[in-house]
C-alpha cells in the first residue's frame, strides 16, 4: 500500500530527476514531465524552493529556468536511504 | 550471588553509569540521522530526532537528579536544585515519548515550519508540565509513568497497523513494532516497581537494562538503514 507520504517523496523524487536529465528546464516543461496539475506544480515547485532542492533562474527576457540545487542532487543520491528510513520507521 | 550482592552494593554507581550509556545512546542516535533529515526535511524525521534529542536530556536530567544524593555523603540537599532536575527529567522524558507518538502520527496534524514550536505540540508541552508538577507534589512518578504506558500502548497499536498494512511489501520493519512494545513492556515494570515494589534493586536494574536493549535496537535498525 502506497503511502500519502510516499507520493509526495515519489513525486519530488520525480520532479528532481527531470530537471537533473535536462541540467536546465524551462516551467513548462517541467510541468509536463511531473505529470501534475498547474496548482499542484506551484506547491511542489515553491517546496522545492523553500528547501534550496532547486533554483530559478530569471534571464533578460524574463524567462525562466530551473536548475538542481547542490542540496536536490543530494536528496537525489540519499532518496533510497531516506525513503527506507521513512518506511522502516513509519514516519 | 556473589554478583547479586555487588550489584546491591554499587546500585547508585550502576544505575548512574546506565543513564550515562542511554544518553551516548541517544546522542549517537541524533547524530546519525542529522544527514538524512538535513537532506529530506522530512517531519516524520524531525520528530523521531527530537524524540531521542529529549530522552537523551532526560537521561542527563535523571543522571543529575540521581548523583547529588546518591554519590555524595552527607550532601545536603538543596531544594532547588531537587525541584529542577526532578521536574527536568519529568518534562523531557514525557515529551520524548510524545515525540515518538507524534512521529508516526504528525502527517494528520500537517506540515508544520517547526517541529519544537507550534500549536500541537505546545499542547503536548503543557502536558508533560502538567504531570512533571502533579507528581512533585505527590513525590512519585506514577503519573508520567502511567502516562507513557497509554503513550506507547498507542505507538504499539499504531505501529501493528503499519506493519500489518506493510506485510509482504517489506516496509515497516518487524524490530520497530518490537521496540515499540519492548519499550511498553519497560514502562510498565518501570510502573509496577516505583509503584508496588518500593523500587526494588532487581526490577530497577531489570527496567535499566531493557531500556539499554531497547534503545540498543533502535540504532541498530538506524545503522542499518542509513549504511546501506
Amino acid at each position: 500500500m502506497m503511502s500519502k507520504k510516499r507520493e509526495h517523496m515519489q513525486v519530488i523524487k520525480d520532479i528532481l530527476n527531470a530537471i537533473r536529465e535536462s541540467r536546465e528546464i524551462k516551467p513548462t516543461r517541467l510541468l509536463y514531465a511531473s505529470n501534475l496539475s498547474p496548482q499542484m506544480f506551484k506547491d511542489y515547485v515553491d517546496e522545492l524552493l523553500g528547501k534550496n532542492f532547486i533554483n530559478i533562474k530569471v534571464d533578460e527576457d524574463g524567462k525562466k529556468t530551473i536548475s538542481l540545487a547542490k542540496k536536490g542532487n543530494s536528496f537525489l543520491e540519499e532518496y533510497k536511504t531516506i525513503e527506507k528510513f521513512i518506511d522502516n520507521f513509519g514516519l | 550471588m556473589q554478583q547479586y550482592a555487588w550489584i546491591i552494593e554499587n546500585r547508585e554507581l550502576l544505575t548512574l553509569a546506565l543513564d550515562a550509556i542511554l544518553f551516548l545512546i541517544c546522542m549517537v542516535i541524533v547524530v546519525k540521522t542529522h544527514r538524512i533529515f538535513k537532506i529530506s526535511e522530512h517531519g516524520g524525521i524531525r520528530y523521531f530526532r527530537n524524540a531521542f534529542l529529549f530522552y537523551g536530556l532526560a537521561f542527563v536530567s535523571r543522571y543529575l537528579l540521581s548523583v547529588n544524593y546518591e554519590l555524595i555523603e552527607n550532601f545536603t540537599l538543596n531544594p532547588l536544585y531537587m525541584v529542577i532536575t526532578w521536574l527536568l527529567y519529568e518534562f523531557f522524558f514525557v515529551m520524548a515519548g510524545f515525540f515518538l507518538l507524534y512521529s508516526l502520527l504528525w502527517r494528520r496534524f500537517g506540515g508544520k515550519s517547526s517541529s519544537l514550536f507550534n500549536g500541537p505540540i505546545f499542547i503536548l508541552y503543557s502536558l508533560a508540565l502538567i504531570i512533571a508538577i502533579l507528581d512533585f507534589f505527590w513525590l512519585g512518578y506514577d503519573i508520567m509513568f502511567f502516562s507513557q504506558i497509554i503513550v506507547f500502548s498507542f505507538a504499539g497499536g499504531i505501529a501493528f497497523e503499519k506493519y500489518g498494512a506493510n506485510i509482504g511489501g517489506g516496509g515497516f520493519l518487524r524490530l520497530y513494532l518490537s521496540v515499540i512494545l519492548l519499550m511498553l513492556l519497560t514502562r510498565i515494570i518501570h510502573f509496577f516497581v516505583s509503584s508496588f515494589f518500593e523500587w526494588n534493586t532487581f526490577g530497577i536494574i531489570t527496567v535499566y537494562s531493557l531500556e539499554i536493549f531497547t534503545f540498543l535496537l533502535f540504532l541498530y535498525g538506524i545503522i542499518k538503514v542509513t549504511r546501506e
